[in-house]
């Protein structure tokens, strides 16, 4: 399971580091003329059950109204890899007359597979860069508190609670509404990690406080403080490093919150802004029953969600178990 | 005069949002150490023992009175305070960051305060405490008991300083490790000022020259070892002898128990409840008493000798 979970993430982020290169179109390219096209079929076999070098049909809108299409047996391009064309140095590529949409394409065309390759860049980022700051913060007040205790352990702890007493899908709503709707796309992809991180410390910051209060009794500690050691070299060097392994543990099942956080807010059309894909704002086209009826795969940003979510959950999982099996 | 304590007393009072009444863990205490003198505080759990070994490293802060350095108050000094007095503490296991090797270790102390010359001062201290150069870059997990309280009492050593701490120094290890460790305090007794904290009477008896007897967070006698163990003036110095171990529990004279804890929160003298001159007086604590002996002086604090 591990491994299976590792092998998700590992592909998801390879497809989010190399999107350039993966995706075979640009993100905001439009193919007005293959409106909800279907997943194209990559042939791979001839007639005679032969591996050959894969090809695909060009398709045919057939009824403008309900959008269906058919394979055109009559012509076929050869899927070249590695190769040139007009939009850079691409893994693989067919001449335009074909077009090869690996899952499918939405209502403006656009190749769904690519949207969901770059869509990675962000809704990764997003879980990683957002709790790298919940981190910082987290570790911040976290330490201020478990490692002074008394009054400033009291003041943190109160605002942590009341932090986590607001339901955090309206603080999220409430913060978003405070900044102006129309803005640059740079500026909203950090706004929205602000709101998850702010969100999402209080929980981390309770952990590192537990975390160093029962560190802070131990006798190397004192001993640190019997020979001057200064308290940022106390926590730094002798009570965090202690405490690694259940910061990744927390790290890896928070992630997984980043991720979801984003996705809901760009599914109410709140967080990444159109043309720029995120896995969040790429399902708000599948909000509705019909499309959803009738073209499925433009759910599968869904489905990478589900797959990142898990995958993050069972890592955390079994980090656990693992330290429990060492001891 | 080292180091020197004037009416301490050291109370617990809960926490900052629940205040609780004080709890006093030393009551009015003073004792004075010398340069490169020994001494012993005895005292069974609960006795203020801790308390009173965290107060000389500053860990602690005194409710009243003040703890004096060489003349000066040891809050007045600033982080130079560190490097003239250490401490090596009682759990091994807990004693040593389990990231740092045994040369990090005891290095951390002179980087902390800036010393050059670092590596000669590691190698003489390591092999002063005869660790083995093999295990200078093991982890300190990786070492037994005995070695981490070696490495724990290098550590100590590393500033050079004028007084080592040791609280409960050998109760977590085993009898043979013990007495190890022991030796060694005894070899660096007279580097420096020592005082061991200890409940182990045959151990404390062993390395100290003066004894100080501590229950329920007073001082009941202060005496020179070899006169204490000849003739301990309290009686629960002769308490405390006639509880030594014996081969076998059955042939112990008198009662086990030292310390009611009823006494704890009183007036009185904490031992009063099982002691055999138990008296209507002694639910106040007697004034202090100086008996004049060949080589210095013994103090002790029972209405016996008023």
């Amino acid at each position: 399971m591990k491994y299976l979970a590792l092998g998700i993430l590992f592909t998801f982020f390879l497809l989010a580091i190399f999107a350039d290169f993966i995706a075979p179109y640009p993100y905001d390219l439009q193919n007005r003329e293959a409106p909800y096209h279907p997943p194209t079929r990559v042939h791979i076999l001839d007639s005679s059950g032969r591996l050959i070098h894969p090809y695909v049909h060009p398709y045919r809108l057939v009824n403008p109204i309900f959008k269906t299409y058919k394979e055109d047996k009559s012509q076929k391009c050869k899927v070249e890899f590695f190769t040139q064309t007009p939009y850079g140095f691409k893994l693989f590529y067919t001449p335009p007359r074909c077009g090869v949409y690996l899952l499918g394409t939405d209502k403006l065309g656009r190749d769904v597979f690519s949207r969901l390759v770059y869509g990675a860049r962000i809704s990764l980022s997003v879980g990683l860069i957002g709790v790298g700051i919940t981190f910082l913060l987290g570790i911040l007040f976290g330490s201020l508190a478990g490692y002074y205790g008394g009054a400033i352990d009291a003041a943190v702890m109160r605002l942590t609670e009341v932090l986590m007493s607001i339901p955090a899908f309206y603080l999220m709503l409430t913060l978003r509404a405070i900044f102006p709707l129309d803005m640059p796309s740079v500026a909203v992809f950090f706004l929205i990690i602000f709101i998850l991180s702010f969100v999402g410390w209080a929980g981390l910051a309770r952990v590192i406080r537990g975390l160093i209060l029962s560190y802070r009794s131990y006798e190397y500690v004192l001993a640190a403080k019997t020979y001057g050691a200064s308290t940022f070299r106390i926590i730094f060097k002798h009570i965090l490093p202690n405490t690694y392994f259940y910061l990744i543990v927390s790290a890896t099942s928070a992630i997984p919150a980043y991720i979801l956080g984003e996705a809901s807010l760009s599914l109410l059309g709140l967080g990444i802004q159109e043309p720029y894909p995120s896995w969040g704002n790429m399902l708000s086209e599948a909000r509705s029953l019909t499309v959803i009826t009738f073209f499925p795969w433009i759910l599968s940003p869904g489905v990478a969600i589900f797959l990142v979510v898990v995958a993050f959950n069972i890592l955390g999982d079994t980090l656990v178990s693992d330290k429990e099996k060492i001891g | 005069m080292l180091l020197e304590l004037k009416n301490i007393s050291v109370a617990y009072f809960g926490s900052f949002l629940f205040k609780r009444k004080p709890f006093f863990a030393l009551k009015n205490i003073s004792f004075s150490v010398n340069y490169r003198e020994s001494v012993t505080i005895l005292g069974e759990s609960g006795s203020g023992k801790t308390t009173l070994g965290r107060l000389t490293v500053r860990l602690v802060k005194p409710t009243e009175g003040k703890v004096f350095l060489k003349g000066r108050n040891i809050f007045s000094y600033g982080k130079e305070y560190t490097r003239k007095v250490s401490m090596v503490f009682q759990n091994p296991r807990e004693a040593l960051n389990p990231r740092y090797s045994v040369w990090e270790a005891v290095e951390e102390p002179l980087l902390v305060h800036g010393i050059k010359n670092r590596k000669e001062i590691v190698e003489k201290v390591l092999t002063s405490v005869d660790i083995e150069e093999k295990l200078w870059f093991r982890k300190t997990y990786q070492l037994s008991g005995g070695q981490k309280q070696r490495v724990a009492i290098a550590r100590a050593l590393a500033l050079n300083p004028l007084l080592i701490v040791a609280d409960e120094p050998t109760s977590a290890l085993d009898l043979s490790v013990a007495y190890e460790i022991l030796e060694l305090f005894k070899k660096l007794k007279h580097k420096q000022s020592l005082i061991f904290i200890t409940h182990d009477v045959r151990m404390g008896t062993k390395v100290g020259e003066k004894i100080i007897i501590l229950l329920g967070g007073r001082i009941l006698e202060i005496s020179p070892v070899k006169e204490f163990l000849e003739k301990p003036l309290h009686p629960y110095g002769v308490f405390l002898l006639n509880n030594l171990p014996v081969e076998s529990p059955y042939k112990r004279k008198g009662n086990l128990k030292g310390m009611e804890l009823e006494t704890l929160r009183d007036e009185g003298c904490p031992f009063r409840i099982n002691c055999p001159y138990n008296h209507e007086k002694c639910k106040l604590f007697p004034p202090e008493r100086i008996v004049k002996v060949e080589n210095g002086e013994r103090r002790v604090w029972c209405w016996i000798y008023i």
